[in-house]
């Protein structure tokens, strides 16, 4: 009785390892080639750096202290446990390369969204910021929306994905891009109307390269943001997929 | 062997926690794809109504402190202030990922009575605030709901 006790204890303290194991693995994989830029903001490299070596350094301390030391859970709690931290590893897994899409614009977007936090920012930091992109060939759909608040025309050329649908004005299509600041849970969208009478050449969620003439117009009663475009062009999947934080 | 025993301790104490913040963390996830924000937008057709439900958004959002300002700033004058400052103050201080956190450590009780304390407390000096601001039964000027 005792010995097949001490087995099941044994077993069950394997399998609390091998989840740190996985666990630190799992930190591996999303450090390297920045794969955890899906789902953080860049910023956040030293802090998973420092979560692998903790869970490495935990998994050298479970493993040098054996089964003797832990909590008086149940077996059964344990294993719960053990469950439930796996189901973070098995969505990364199912959901790796998916990103924010047309389905989370639709969920996320507000109709005062983007100009009411405009308003809230300093205007000084973002000319500032404006100007030292001036140099640059493309400019981020941030800074093109950005620029857009001064009210006046002006060339430009961005990136973002695809969207229509039956709330999207006749003739044009949108052109979205999720800005995070912190993580995907506040990723929030922003939007450019561009004039294109036959958008079925282009597929939802299709990552274009946008170039033309930005000015605000009204549309549907509503003040907005569009681009008269000299060129819409098909583009591979960028490698940054959203726009991070508000860097003024 | 201290050191070990001490690292060992600490990481049984995290793997009790994060269970319960993958579950809170589900939770929030399934209502941010479940629930539209601007449903919350048209909600709020009263000032009365604003300062509960973005503290009801705070709430299912689960936002860090340093995202919900951007958020909040969405709603800038729309809602009125005092609903955004009721966004900001509430999330930090309760969302579902802790309460779901709570349960490992505190009785049921206790949280529900945390819960309504923090949101009462809120609730009621936001109130203040915006008799303070502004014209409590006047909706910001140029928003039409819907």
């Amino acid at each position: 009785m005792h010995e097949s006790e001490h087995k099941k204890n044994n077993l069950i303290h394997l399998l609390g390892m091998l989840v740190i194991l996985v666990w630190a693995c799992v930190f591996m994989a999303l450090i390297l080639e920045n794969r955890y830029m899906l789902y953080l903001m860049p910023a956040f490299k030293p802090l998973l750096i420092l979560g692998l070596v903790v869970f490495v350094v935990s998994f050298t301390a479970k493993f040098a202290l054996g089964t003797s030391h832990g909590h008086d859970a149940s077996r059964r709690a344990v294993l719960i446990r053990i469950g439930i931290l796996v189901l973070p590893i098995l969505f990364l897994v199912s959901s790796y390369g998916k990103t924010l899409g047309a389905f989370a614009f639709n969920k996320r977007n507000i109709s005062s969204g983007l100009s009411s936090m405009m308003g809230a920012l300093d205007k000084d930091k973002m000319l500032a910021n404006l100007s030292r992109q001036s140099g640059s060939k493309e400019s981020s759909l941030l800074d093109v929306m950005l620029n857009a608040f001064q009210g006046q025309e002006f060339e430009a050329q961005t990136v973002g994905q695809v969207l229509f649908d039956e709330k999207t004005p006749k003739g044009y299509i949108v052109i979205f891009r999720f800005v995070i600041s912190c993580c995907v849970a506040d990723g929030q969208p922003i939007a450019l109307l561009v004039q294109c009478e036959d958008p079925s050449a282009l597929k939802q969620e299709e990552w274009v390269r946008v170039k033309g003439t930005v000015k605000t117009e009204t549309i549907n009663g509503q003040k907005s943001t569009i681009m008269i475009p000299k060129s819409i062009d098909v583009i591979p999947e960028p490698r940054e997929i959203y726009i991070y934080g508000f860097q003024f | 062997m201290k050191t070990l025993k001490a690292l060992n301790h600490g990481v049984d104490d995290f793997l009790d926690v994060t269970q319960y913040l993958v579950i809170g963390a589900f939770i929030a996830g399934m209502l941010q794809t479940l629930i539209a924000r601007q449903a919350f937008l048209d909600l709020a057709v009263s000032t009365h109504l604003a300062s509960p439900l973005m503290m009801v958004l705070a709430f299912v959002l689960n936002l860090c402190s340093e995202a919900d300002a951007f958020v909040a700033a969405s709603f800038r004058g729309v809602l009125p202030l005092s609903a955004q400052m009721s966004f900001m103050v509430l999330g930090p201080m309760l969302d579902i990922k802790l309460i779901v956190m709570y349960l490992s450590v505190f009785k049921k009780r206790t949280i529900v009575i945390l819960s309504i304390s923090i949101f009462v407390a809120v609730l009621v000096v936001m109130m203040g605030l915006h008799f303070l601001l502004g014209d409590w039964y006047s909706l910001p000027a140029g928003y039409r709901p819907g």
